[in-house]
C-alpha cells in the first residue's frame, strides 16, 4: 500500500509549475485511466495529452524510498506533471481500481529489479583495486599545477594593484582571464576567485559602472581582502597537495581537509562509500533552509541545515541547481518531517559538513524528536565559542558555523537582542553580513512569550573583521512543542 | 596590550593592500609596530611570526610584495578570528512582545520563497500569487509580516492596497508600531494607507497622528486623515470646512466622511455640493454611503431639478439641467427609500411633458428613458406602475416594462399582458416605413432573448477564469436583493414556433415540445440543403439541443460533413463549443471526425477539440456519479 498525500507529491515536484500543472490535469480531468496494481506497490494510468493518443504514466513503489517515474510523454522533468498529476489523484483519493499490470510495464519492472540485485551483488563484493593511468593522472596534475600559477599570478596582480584601485571593469578582465582555470581541471579554484571578482559586482552579478557608497567600499574592502588570503591559502595548500600527488599517483584523494573540494574535486556518492565517510541508519530533522542566488558561480543554492539525532551533529544539504538547468533539477524544499536513510554519505569538512544520500523515507516528527533535538544544544556559550573560534581561524574554513545553543534568556540589552546562558554569558544577535537567509530578528518580538527562556536556537555564527566582533543571527527556534523557523 | 598591537597590524596591512602591495616597501607606519610584535613574541611565538612577516613586507624585495603582504593578513587575521568580541554589557531587559496569539502556520520555503519575491520585486505579474496567498490564510505565517509591512509602500498600487486592506488588519496592533515607526505625515503613497490602518486598527490611538495630518500632513495624507474622521462631534466642524477646500481630493474627501455622518448639518452640505460643480464627487459619497435619508436628498435635488427643466426655455440651460438629472438617476444608491419611489413615479407621470423638452445635447426624453430604466430595476410599485403603463409606451421603453412584468407579475398574466404585442404581427412580415407594431414586437422578443446565456449554458463549468476573490468581494456595504424572475408561462413557445423566431425559441426551449421539435427540425433542413460549408447550420444544430431533439447529434455530423474545397478553420472552431452538449453515444464519432480533419483545420481546433472531448469523456465516465 502507498502512503501518499499532498504535502508529499509536492515534495517530488522539481518546482512548484510542475507541481501546479500535475494538479491542473486533475481539475481538467485529463486522466482517463487510474489503476492500482493487485499488489498495491504501482499507480498508473492514461492521462491525455494535446496529441491522438493519451500518455502512459506510472509510479513504481516497488522501492518504497526510491519511487520510479515512468511516462511516455516527451518532457525531461522527473517526475514529469502526467507523473505527479496520478499521484496527486492517488492522494486526493480519486478511485483507483485495480487492474494487471500491462506487459510492457511489467517487463520494464523487471528488467529494473534484476539490475538493481546485479547491483546489490557487485556493491557486496569486495572493490576492485582502483587501476590509475599513471600517465594521464601525470598530465592532468601538471596542468593543475599551471592553473595554479595562473591563480597565484592574479592574486598577486590584485594584491600589488591595491583592492581601492580595482574596479568593476578590471574585476570583469580577470574573471575573464580565470577562465582558464577551467581549463586547468581547478574550477573550485576559479570559483573562489569569482568570489573576490564579485565583490566588485552588484547585486545581480553584473559589473558596471555604478558607484559605491563610502560604507559599501569599506565592507567590499574588507571582505576583498580577507578573499584574497583565502586565496593565498588556495594557493599554498593546493600546491603543496598537487606535488604530493605528482609525486605519488596511488595518493587518495585526502578527506581531513577540504581541499580537494576547494580545487574543485566533486565527491561522488560511491567514492565517499568506498572511504567509510558514511554513518548507518541516520534519522534527520530539518532545522532551516534557505534558497539563495550565487551569482558567482551562476546557479542557484538550496541548502538544509539538519540536525542527526543520534549524534546531534549538524550537517548541511546543499542543490546546486545552474541557470541553465533550472527546469530539470529538482528545487529542493522544506521538510517537517523525519528524514530516515539507510546510509548517510558524509562530506570531508569541520563544523557542517556536507551530507548526502540517495534513498530515503520521512515520518512525521513527534515530541519525543524535539526532545532529542533539544538535549544536543550546546548551553555552555563560552565553550561553543571557543570551538567556534578554532574552526574560524583556519583560513579556509566555513566563515559562518551554525551551531545548537540551548539559552537561558532572550532578551535585549540597549536595543541589542542578546541570548543568555545559566552561567551569564551572553551572545549578540545580528543578521548583519548573512544575506542568504532572509533577515531574521525583526520577527523575534512577534513570537510567543513562552519563547523567551528556556529554548534552543539554531544560530549561525559570524565574525565582523571591522568591528571584531563575533556574533550570531537565529535562523530557527526549537521548544518543547516546534521548530519555529524565522527564514526559510 | 599584545592583541591590541595585533588589530594595528592588521589595520596597517589592510590599508596597504587596499592601496596595492608596491608601495608597501619601506611602510613607516607597519615598521613601527615591528619592535612591539617581537617582544610581544618572547612570550607567544606566533606574535614573533607576525613580526617576522611584517619584516617581510616593509623590507622584502617589491617582486615578493603581494606574497608576503598576503601572508601577513592571513597570519594576523587567523590570531584575530580567535579574539572576536562576543559579550555585551548592560541589564538584560525582556522583549517587549507582541505575539499575535491564535493559530500560525509555517508554510513550506517552496510556496515561501516565490511569495517573498512577489512581495519585495518590482515586475509585473506579482499579483496573482500574492491574491492565491492571501486566499490560502498563508500570511498567518509570521515570516511574511515584516515583507507585508514592506510592501504597504509597493509602486503597483493594487498590491499595496490588497495588503493593507486584507493582510495587514489581520495581524491587529502587533503591527502598529512599526507601522507608526515607518509613518511620514509629508509622504506620499504608502504613508495615507499607513495612516488609514492605523486609525482602523487603534481609532482611539491614532485620533493625535489624524489631527496632525489634518495640520501638516501632504495633500494624500491629509485626504486619508478626513476618510478618520467622523467618530468626534468636533469632526463634523472641520469636514464642513474641509468641503470648501480649493483641493479637489481634499473636498472628496470631506463628502466621504460626511455622507457617514447621521446629522443635518452634514447633510446640508451634501445637499448644496449636488447643486453645484461638485455633483459628481457628492454623488459618488452618497452612492458609497448606502444610506437611505441620503437618498431623499436626490429626491428632492430630482424633483426641483426637474421643474426648472419643465419650465425653461433655453435650450442649453436644458441640456445642463436633463444630463444633471440623468446623472443622478444613473447614481441611485442600491437602496430601498419611498421618496424615490415617488420621485420616480411623479416624473414617469409626467413623461409626456417632459419628452417635450428639448435641449442642444441631452432632452427631456433622455430623463425619461432614465427613469423608465430605473423603475424596471427598481421597486414592486415602480414595476407595477411601468407595467401597467404599457399600452402606452414607445417600443424602445416596453422591453424594460417586459422585465418588470416578469419580477412583478404570474407567468400567465406576463403572457396575457404581453404575448398580444407578438400574435398581433404574426401572420405579416414588416412594414415599410414606420411599423410601430413591429417594433413593439421586436422589444418584447428582446426582453425574452436578454436572459439567455448562450455560452453559459453550452458549458456552464466553463468559468476556469474566474477568481473566487473576485472586486466586488471588496466592497462590502449592504445590497438591496432583487426578486427573481417568475417562469414563462408554456405557451410563450407556442408562440416563438409560430413566429419561426429562432433565438427566442432558443431561449424559451422545454423539452418534448411537438411544435419546437418540428420546428428545430425544418429549420436545420432548410439550411443544410443550402449550406456550403458546416459553419452555415451551427445555429441551427443549437435549436436541435435546446429542444432536446433526438437527433441533434446526428445533426451535428451531418453539419461537419458540409465540407467545402477549401475548408477554413474558423468554419469549424465553433463546433468545438457544442461539444458539452453532445451525448456520450457521440464520443467515438467526434475522434473519428477530429482524426479525419484536414491538417489546416487540425492545427487550430485539435486542441480544443481533444480538451472538450476528454471533458465530455469524464462527464459521462461511471465513477463521476459519486462526484
Amino acid at each position: 500500500m502507498i502512503a501518499l498525500d499532498e504535502a508529499t507529491v509536492d515534495g517530488l515536484a522539481t518546482n512548484s509549475d510542475a507541481a501546479k500543472n500535475g494538479k491542473a490535469l486533475i481539475a481538467k480531468k485529463k486522466f482517463t485511466k487510474l489503476h492500482v496494481s493487485d499488489d498495491g506497490d504501482l499507480l498508473f494510468g492514461e492521462c491525455q495529452g494535446s496529441g491522438k493518443d493519451p500518455y502512459k504514466c506510472s509510479v513504481d513503489y516497488a522501492r518504497a524510498d526510491q519511487p520510479t517515474f515512468r511516462c511516455s510523454c516527451p518532457s525531461r522533468q522527473f517526475p514529469c506533471k502526467h507523473n505527479l498529476g496520478l499521484m496527486y489523484a492517488y492522494a486526493q483519493k480519486k478511485p483507483f481500481t485495480k487492474a494487471a499490470v500491462p506487459a510492457d510495464l511489467q517487463e520494464k519492472r523487471e528488467k529494473l529489479s534484476a539490475k538493481k540485485e546485479k547491483q546489490a551483488v557487485a556493491a557486496a563484493a569486495p572493490p576492485k583495486p582502483k587501476q590509475v593511468n599513471v600517465a594521464a593522472l601525470a598530465k592532468k596534475v601538471k596542468a593543475q599545477l599551471d592553473g595554479m600559477d595562473v591563480l597565484e599570478k592574479l592574486v598577486h596582480d590584485a594584491v600589488r594593484l591595491g583592492v581601492g584601485n580595482m574596479t568593476a571593469k578590471l574585476a570583469k578582465q580577470m574573471e575573464e582571464q580565470a577562465k582558464k582555470l577551467g581549463d586547468a581541471y581547478l574550477p573550485g579554484a576559479r570559483m573562489a576567485l569569482n568570489g573576490y571578482t564579485q565583490l566588485f559586482a552588484d547585486e545581480g552579478g553584473k559589473f558596471t559602472n555604478k558607484k559605491p557608497s563610502a560604507a559599501q567600499t569599506e565592507r567590499t574592502n574588507t571582505e576583498a581582502l580577507d578573499q584574497l588570503a583565502r586565496l593565498h591559502a588556495v594557493i599554498k595548500q593546493g600546491r603543496a597537495y598537487l606535488k604530493k600527488r605528482l609525486d605519488d599517483p596511488n595518493l587518495e584523494v585526502p578527506t581531513d581537509t577540504a581541499i580537494a573540494a576547494w580545487l574543485g574535486h566533486a565527491w561522488q556518492l560511491a567514492e565517499l562509500k568506498a572511504r567509510g565517510l558514511t554513518e548507518p541508519d541516520a534519522e534527520l530533522v530539518q532545522l532551516a533552509f534557505n534558497s539563495h542566488d550565487d551569482p558567482a558561480r551562476q546557479e542557484l543554492v538550496d541548502t538544509g541545515i539538519w540536525m542527526t539525532l543520534g549524534s546531534g551533529k549538524i550537517r548541511v544539504t546543499q542543490t546546486l541547481r545552474p541557470y541553465k538547468a533550472l527546469k530539470f533539477i529538482k528545487a529542493e524544499d522544506s521538510v517537517y518531517g523525519v528524514v530516515h536513510v539507510k546510509e548517510l554519505c558524509v562530506y570531508p569538512g569541520s563544523v557542517n559538513p556536507r551530507v548526502r544520500w540517495d534513498a530515503s523515507t520521512t515520518r512525521p516528527l513527534e515530541l519525543e524528536d524535539l526532545k532529542k533535538v533539544r538535549s544536543h544544544g550546546r548551553a555552555d556559550f563560552a565553550a561553543a565559542v571557543k570551538d567556534v573560534k578554532n574552526v574560524l581561524k583556519a583560513p579556509l574554513a566555513d566563515r559562518t558555523p551554525i551551531l545548537a545553543l540551548n539559552y537561558k534568556t532572550l532578551g535585549k540589552v540597549g536595543g541589542e537582542y542578546v541570548i543568555e546562558d545559566a552561567a551569564g554569558n551572553r551572545l549578540v544577535l545580528t543578521d548583519v553580513g548573512m544575506s542568504e537567509e532572509p533577515p531574521s530578528l525583526g520577527m523575534l518580538p512577534l513570537l510567543p512569550r513562552a519563547v523567551f527562556a528556556n529554548q534552543m536556537m539554531i544560530a549561525r555564527f559570524r565574525h565582523d573583521l571591522d568591528s571584531r566582533q563575533l556574533r550570531v543571527k537565529p535562523l530557527s527556534l526549537v521548544t518543547e512543542r516546534e521548530v519555529i523557523r524565522l527564514t526559510l | 596590550m599584545s592583541i591590541a598591537v595585533l588589530s594595528q597590524v592588521y589595520a596597517e596591512a589592510r590599508r596597504l593592500a587596499v592601496a596595492g602591495s608596491v608601495v608597501a616597501k619601506g611602510d613607516f607606519r607597519l615598521k613601527k609596530l615591528i619592535p612591539p610584535l617581537q617582544q610581544a613574541g618572547a612570550q607567544a611565538p606566533v606574535f614573533a611570526k607576525v613580526a617576522e612577516a611584517a619584516t617581510a613586507v616593509v623590507e622584502g624585495p617589491e617582486t615578493g610584495s603581494a606574497e608576503a603582504l598576503l601572508e601577513l593578513t592571513a597570519l594576523a587575521s587567523a590570531v584575530l578570528y580567535t579574539q572576536g568580541e562576543t559579550g555585551i554589557d548592560g541589564k538584560l531587559e525582556p522583549v517587549e512582545s507582541s505575539s499575535l496569539g491564535g493559530s500560525t502556520l509555517q508554510i513550506p520555503a517552496r510556496e515561501m520563497k516565490p511569495l517573498l519575491e512577489a512581495l519585495k520585486g518590482k515586475g509585473g505579474g506579482r499579483f496573482a500569487p500574492i491574491k492565491e496567498a492571501v486566499e490560502k490564510g498563508h500570511f498567518r505565517d509570521l515570516r511574511l509580516i515584516r515583507p507585508a509591512l514592506a510592501a504597504i509602500d509597493d509602486g503597483y498600487a493594487d498590491v499595496a492596497d490588497l495588503i493593507a486592506d486584507k493582510v495587514l488588519p489581520m495581524y491587529g496592533s502587533a503591527v502598529l508600531d512599526e507601522l507608526k515607526a515607518k509613518y511620514d505625515l509629508k509622504g506620499t503613497k504608502g504613508h495615507p494607507r499607513r495612516l488609514k490602518l492605523m486609525h482602523r486598527l487603534d481609532a482611539a490611538g491614532t485620533r493625535e497622528l489624524v489631527k496632525d495630518a489634518l495640520d501638516k500632513g501632504s495633500k494624500e495624507v491629509k485626504v486619508a486623515a478626513i476618510s478618520c474622521l467622523g467618530a468626534e462631534p468636533e469632526d463634523r466642524d472641520y469636514l464642513i470646512e474641509q468641503a470648501a477646500s480649493k483641493t479637489q481630493d481634499v473636498r472628496a474627501a470631506a463628502y466621504e466622511a460626511l455622507a457617514k455622518l447621521d446629522h443635518p448639518d452634514a447633510v446640508a452640505v451634501l445637499a448644496k455640493a449636488l447643486q453645484g460643480k461638485d455633483l459628481f464627487f457628492a454623488l459618488r459619497a452618497i452612492e458609497e454611503s448606502k444610506n437611505p435619508k441620503l437618498a431623499v436628498l436626490l429626491a428632492t435635488e430630482v424633483r426641483t431639478s426637474a421643474d426648472a427643466l419643465l419650465k425653461t426655455k433655453d435650450k442649453k440651460k436644458a441640456s445642463d439641467i436633463a444630463d444633471r438629472i440623468t446623472d443622478i438617476l444613473n447614481s441611485l444608491p442600491d437602496v430601498t427609500a419611498p421618496e424615490l419611489d415617488a420621485v420616480l413615479l411623479d416624473l414617469f407621470a409626467r413623461r409626456a411633458e417632459l419628452a417635450k423638452v428639448k435641449g442642444t445635447t441631452f432632452s427631456g426624453n433622455d430623463v425619461v428613458e432614465s427613469v423608465v430604466m430605473q423603475m424596471a430595476d427598481g421597486s414592486m410599485a415602480a414595476r407595477n406602475a411601468l407595467v401597467a403603463a404599457h399600452a402606452e409606451l414607445e417600443p424602445s421603453q416596453l422591453q424594460q416594462a417586459f422585465e418588470a412584468g416578469r419580477v412583478c407579475l404570474s407567468s400567465e398574466k406576463l403572457y396575457d399582458t404581453f404575448a398580444p404585442y407578438l400574435t398581433a404581427t404574426a401572420d405579416r412580415k414588416r412594414k415599410k416605413g414606420k411599423d410601430p407594431e413591429w417594433d413593439k414586437r421586436e422589444s418584447i422578443l428582446d426582453g425574452i432573448d436578454s436572459d439567455f446565456y448562450l455560452y453559459q449554458w453550452l458549458d456552464p463549468d466553463d468559468d476556469e477564469d474566474d477568481s473566487d476573490l473576485d472586486d466586488s468581494d471588496l466592497d462590502d456595504g449592504p445590497v438591496r436583493e432583487r426578486p427573481k424572475p417568475n417562469p414563462y408561462d408554456p405557451r410563450w413557445l407556442d408562440v416563438a414556433v409560430a413566429l419561426k423566431h429562432t433565438d427566442a425559441v432558443q431561449a424559451l426551449a422545454v423539452p418534448d415540445h411537438a411544435g419546437a421539435l418540428a420546428f428545430a427540425q425544418a429549420e436545420f433542413d432548410a439550411a443544410l440543403k443550402k449550406a456550403k460549408q458546416p459553419g452555415e447550420v451551427q445555429d441551427q444544430i443549437v435549436t436541435l439541443l435546446r429542444v432536446e431533439h433526438p437527433g441533434a447529434a446526428d445533426a451535428f455530423f451531418a453539419g461537419l460533413a458540409k465540407r467545402p474545397k477549401k475548408p477554413q478553420y474558423y468554419q469549424y472552431y465553433w463546433y468545438s463549443n457544442i461539444i458539452p452538449r453532445l451525448p456520450a453515444s457521440a464520443i467515438p464519432r467526434l475522434e473519428e471526425a477530429l482524426a479525419g480533419f484536414p491538417k489546416e483545420i487540425v492545427e487550430h481546433v485539435a486542441e480544443e477539440w481533444q480538451e472538450r472531448i476528454t471533458k465530455l469523456k469524464a462527464k459521462h465516465a461511471p465513477e463521476s456519479s459519486d462526484k
